[in-house]
């Protein structure tokens, strides 16, 4: 028996939107410790990666592992049909063939309750490194969206650069090139959320398409902050931490320049 | 093709690989079964090859290859090593059986298209009906000369020169307007009787009318003077008529009296008869047409006399068919005569191949399928086509080569010599000739590509490259027939047995210089036959047996003491192996020459360029490309851009995506798309593999236990996924085994609790007794049916798992999977029915 209760339902409204865009149908694997998702693009380019812990639910109960494979954009469907301050609860078997959503308005007025059909869904399972980053660079989340959206209208490709002074989102496409260089705020600069750190052991340069950034900003409702661990040569992990139930987080390849 | 059967052992092994991941690798593309491809592949509507359709496929593939950036290296084949001339030769062989076939096809179609004519001219002259057959037929039958009758006539007769079917089609035109002529008379009272209800149905008046064609073609064969022929007709008319009379109205006419009257005269009085019939048939159907009472008492009674009517020439037919010389002499007699009755008795034949025709009329669409696929059988591939495909890759600038032999030997040579970083090939031979990453039916439309590694056969089927060419003894190759009677699973148990495995063995290296050794032993065994030997065998395991025990208790082994010494190979798995099998000695067949050295010696060291020269590659010649392919086939530039553009634009970045699966997903992580099935052959190989066999008992037992295990079962599974997803490379030590676990518990876990059940049953079933085929109990019946009806397709060793990668859940019929199964039932039910 599964059960999760989430006051704020619109938080898993949220989610979904923050995920089908970018992958179709994914299983989410639902343990003691809560749910955890992990699924590709078609085109293995991207990864999305959600955590959410049992102790951010009011109401989390798991007796044996299960692995729900969802289709999302149906789970949006039955999503759309919750208000956004309803109470939602999902439900599924020990061996389910369906999740059951139950949403509830806030003065209990209004009970309604969905089954969803459930998927095989066979997929690669990856084996993600552990690793630490060279450069972490955390930002208001709204300023990242901004900057990805307006590079995207230039070109393709983003050429993003870590520095000790700030970090650089370089474009260039057929009308021309642009850069944005957002620095690293003083300590005294008002409001936590709004600051922008970089913590960095050395310089890293890495390109990515400005599309899958693009698809990654659609988190940008779940939280104020955004964290981009980078690396050289590796995958870059754009990671939009929830308040007090988990985060999810998106890898995505680099482009290689082969000069 | 490769080693029969092969791949499917190798199935399991194999990995789901997408096309992209691909990307910027060296590959090296055996192009030798190509050509061969295209021309049996790509056929229009009519099974006729495609105008150059070697160059439109070798175009879209390097098309293909380009465009994922894979940078190819092709090989082509060079010369044929003497010991695959054999098979080449036979192969030849059947060819030109088919090409003989090809013209017996037409033929057929030729025969079935004439019935079709012959059905469709009669019902034209119906509507257009007169009442002066006679006289049209009189004007037909100069038309349809004798002479060319004589020459289609006797296109009929099996064996008849191959002359008689290349006539002009006046000859044809000829016949065909003589049947229809001939044919307008029944025609119109076929078109009476359905008028009124149609009883006597098609079947009947076919038979009649072709019948009556017989006839009439007989007729001028008893007519002295073909230059009086019309006036003969008239004479007919009034003559034989009367015969006609005879043999219609008088029931006790002698069948016999009428066999001895002079043949011509026989068909003619035949004829009449049957005439008359349909005239008195139709004078009594005319005036009751209005009184259905009366109407069809008057069918009755005409159904009846025309059958006596057909009784009696049958019979007459008899008696001719025993009287066969007199009839001949009848011919013979007649001198000038001869040509024109053996256009008749010709045309007997023709009729009877003609009523045999009817009856799979409807068959002509299978009949042109199987010139279609012969035709396609039959085509050759000429060097000229090598050189277009060279020519092309000379335009697209990739690197080509020709191997001194075989394409496929020098693709894995180019591996390991490094220069390239896999071999793409459908050919299971690959393997034999040492390659290590193969990629197969990488062309398809499918967004996966088959990957297959040695390595995988190495540590999941415990095959090495030795093995491999041991296989290929068994099972049969392009260098040799393999043994008659064995099929994979008992080849595998022959390896097992008589191969044993020995520590620390080099990759290629031979094992003690004599690769045959082992088959040697086998065929020792197979010839062995005598029942003495046999108990000889057992008596001296058991000496052995109460040695060994010897020797554990006082350790004073009697070296060599014992007068009857087994020979060294006979093993323990040999003695397995031999009390399995011991009946199919009589039935497996060898060549003299088994196991041939040489072949072993042609798979591992063919004759191949050994040559470390790296290859370059150059960029596509647009202009180039457009100007030939406008050439080759008149493809407009916009065609030709169509295609090229997109590859082009893509070669041309300098960027590019790089994938997750390259940072994230170990080769070992792609998806497997088949599993072996058949627990013998599971058996086998877990015997081959080191350490296999204890996994394979472990799972046996979580598989015969109850239900409760198998949900245990997914709750290890699960563990290992959750392990393997934090662990990252240790889950490549984990092998394969929790990954088959994963998958078995999945798709467990999809079945409903009843249908599990019965999968559990299913199990022990197939695992308790191989030939309880007829057991089942009618709750399996639903299973058996669903994989029964695929069963049908192609019997395999391994369970393809070419789903799409979704499907609901818990729903019965949405199972989209294809599965190749021969599982045990099947499996041993074929095999041991050869050996009981």
């Amino acid at each position: 028996m599964f059960e999760a209760r989430l006051t704020e339902g619109s938080l898993l409204k949220k989610i979904i939107e923050a995920i089908k865009d970018l992958v179709q149908e994914a299983n989410v694997d639902c343990s003691e410790e809560g749910l955890t998702m992990q699924a590709m693009d078609a085109s293995h380019v991207s990864l999305c990666s959600l955590n959410m812990r049992h102790g951010g639910f009011d109401h989390y109960r798991c007796d044996r592992s299960i692995s729900l494979g969802l289709n999302l954009a149906n789970l949006g469907k039955i999503l759309k049909c919750a208000g956004n301050d309803d109470v939602v609860t999902l439900k599924a078997e020990d061996e389910p063939d369906t999740l059951t959503l139950m949403f509830e308005s806030p003065n209990q007025e209004r009970i309604s309750d969905f089954e969803l059909k459930l998927m095989d869904i066979e997929t690669e399972h990856l084996g993600i490194p552990n690793e630490e980053y060279k450069c972490t660079i955390s930002m208001p989340s709204g300023e990242f969206q901004r900057i990805v959206r307006d590079l995207a209208v230039i070109g393709e490709t983003c050429i993003i650069t870590c520095t000790k002074e700030g970090v650089k989102f370089s474009v260039s496409g057929d009308l021309g090139n642009g850069n944005v260089t957002v620095r690293q705020s003083s300590a005294a600069d008002g409001d936590e959320k709004d600051q922008v750190k970089i913590q960095m052991e050395e310089p890293v340069t890495l390109n990515f398409a400005l599309r899958y950034l693009g698809f990654f900003t659609k988190a940008t409702p779940l939280g104020s902050t955004v964290k981009l661990h980078m690396s050289p040569d590796v995958p870059i992990v754009v990671e939009y931490p929830i308040d007090g139930i988990g985060s999810i987080s998106y890898f995505l390849a680099p482009k290689i320049d082969e000069d | 093709m490769g080693v029969h059967n092969l791949w499917q052992l190798l199935l399991p092994v194999g990995r789901r690989v997408n096309v992209e991941s691909l990307e910027r690798k060296t590959l090296a593309i055996d192009v030798s079964i190509w050509l061969t491809q295209f021309i049996k592949a790509m056929r229009d509507d009519e099974g006729k090859v495609v105008k150059n359709a070697h160059i439109i496929g070798t175009f879209r593939r390097i098309v293909k290859l380009l465009f994922y950036r894979i940078r190819p290296i092709f090989v082509f084949d060079g010369g044929t090593p003497e010991i695959k001339r054999r098979t080449v030769m036979s192969r030849k062989r059947r060819r030109e059986d088919q090409e003989t076939s090809v013209r017996k096809t037409a033929q057929r179609l030729l025969l079935a298209q004439l019935k079709k004519q012959h059905i469709l001219s009669g019902s034209t002259v119906l509507t257009g009906a007169s009442g002066k057959n006679k006289k049209q037929k009189a004007d037909l039958e100069p038309v349809g000369s004798l002479g060319a009758e004589a020459g289609f006539a006797a296109g009929f007769i099996p064996g008849a020169p191959e002359k008689a079917w290349d006539p002009p089609d006046a000859e044809v035109a000829g016949r065909e307007e003589f049947v229809a002529g001939d044919g307008s008379q029944d025609a119109r009272k076929g078109a009476e009787k359905v008028d009124g209800h149609g009883i006597n149905g098609d079947g009947g008046s076919i038979r009649q009318r072709s019948a009556a064609a017989a006839f009439a073609q007989a007729l001028p064969a008893a007519a002295s003077d073909e230059e009086e022929e019309v006036e003969w007709e008239e004479e007919e008319d009034s003559g034989t008529d009367d015969v006609g009379d005879i043999l219609l109205e008088d029931d006790n006419v002698d069948v016999m009296v009428l066999a001895s009257l002079p043949p011509e005269l026989q068909k003619d009085v035949v004829e009449s008869a049957k005439r008359r019939q349909r005239m008195l048939s139709r004078q009594a159907f005319m005036p009751v047409a209005g009184n259905p009472a009366l109407y069809s008492q008057a069918q009755i009674s005409n159904f009846l006399k025309s059958s006596r009517l057909n009784q009696k020439v049958s019979s007459l037919r008899e008696v001719l068919g025993d009287d066969g010389n007199r009839d001949e002499g009848g011919i013979g007699a007649g001198g000038k005569d001869q040509p024109e009755s053996s256009a008749g008795s010709g045309t007997w034949q023709g009729t009877e191949e003609y009523e045999d025709m009817s009856r799979d009329l409807d068959d002509e669409a299978a009949l042109r399928s199987r010139m279609r696929k012969e035709l396609r059988d039959a085509e050759t591939v000429s060097q000229e086509m090598r050189e277009d495909i060279m020519h092309l890759l000379q335009l697209f600038g990739v690197p080509y080569l020709v191997a001194p032999m075989e394409a496929e030997a020098q693709c894995a040579v180019l591996e390991t010599l490094g220069l390239v970083d896999g071999v793409v090939s459908d050919d299971s031979d690959s393997f034999l000739f040492g390659a290590r990453a193969v990629y197969k039916n990488i062309f398809d439309e499918r967004k996966y590509v088959e990957a297959y590694r040695a390595e995988d056969l190495e540590r999941e089927l415990g095959l090495k490259r030795v093995d491999l060419v041991s296989l290929a003894l068994l099972l049969g190759s392009d260098y040799t027939e393999g043994v008659k009677g064995v099929g994979i699973v008992n080849a595998m148990e022959v390896v097992r047995a008589f191969a044993p495995r020995e520590e620390g063995e080099g990759e290629t290296e031979v094992r003690g210089g004599k690769p045959e050794e082992g088959l040697q032993h086998f065929k020792a065994w197979l010839d062995g036959f005598d029942p003495l030997g046999d108990l000889s065998l057992r008596a001296d395991r058991k000496l052995v047996d109460d040695r060994e025990e010897d020797e554990a208790v006082d350790k004073a082994g009697e070296e060599g003491g014992s007068t009857r010494r087994r020979a060294a190979w006979v093993t323990q798995e040999v003695e397995a192996f031999h009390s399995k099998h011991k009946s199919a000695r009589t039935r497996w067949v060898v060549t003299e020459r088994f196991p041939d050295p040489a072949i072993y010696r042609a798979y591992l060291q063919p004759q191949v360029n050994a040559s470390t020269d790296s290859f370059t590659w150059g960029v596509p010649d647009l202009d180039g490309l457009r100007v030939h392919l406008a050439q080759k086939l008149g493809w407009p530039v916009s065609e030709t851009d169509s295609h090229l553009l997109p590859m082009l634009r893509r070669m041309q970045e300098t960027v590019w995506q790089s994938r997750l699966d390259s940072y994230f997903l170990g080769y070992q992580d792609n998806v497997k798309f088949a599993k072996i099935k058949s627990k013998r052959l599971q058996r086998a190989v877990a015997d081959l593999k080191p350490g296999g066999s204890i996994a394979l008992e472990k799972e046996e037992n979580t598989e015969s236990g109850q239900e409760g295990a198998e949900t245990m079962e997914i709750e290890n599974a699960r563990k290992n996924r959750k392990g393997s997803r934090q662990g990252g490379n240790a889950r490549l030590c984990e092998g394969t085994n929790a990954d088959v676990n994963r998958k078995e518990a999945q798709r467990t876990k999809a079945l409903s609790p009843s249908k599990k059940m019965r999968r559990v049953q299913k199990r022990k079933k197939s695992l308790g007794q191989c030939s309880s085929s007829s057991g089942g109990s009618s709750s399996d019946e639903g299973e058996e049916r669903e994989e029964g009806s695929v069963k049908g397709n192609g019997r395999g060793i391994a369970e393809a798992d070419t789903r799409v990668p979704a499907r609901l859940r818990g729903r019965r019929g949405g199972r989209g999977r294809k599965v190749v199964i021969l599982d045990d039932e099947e499996a041993s039910g074929s095999e041991h029915m050869a050996e009981e």
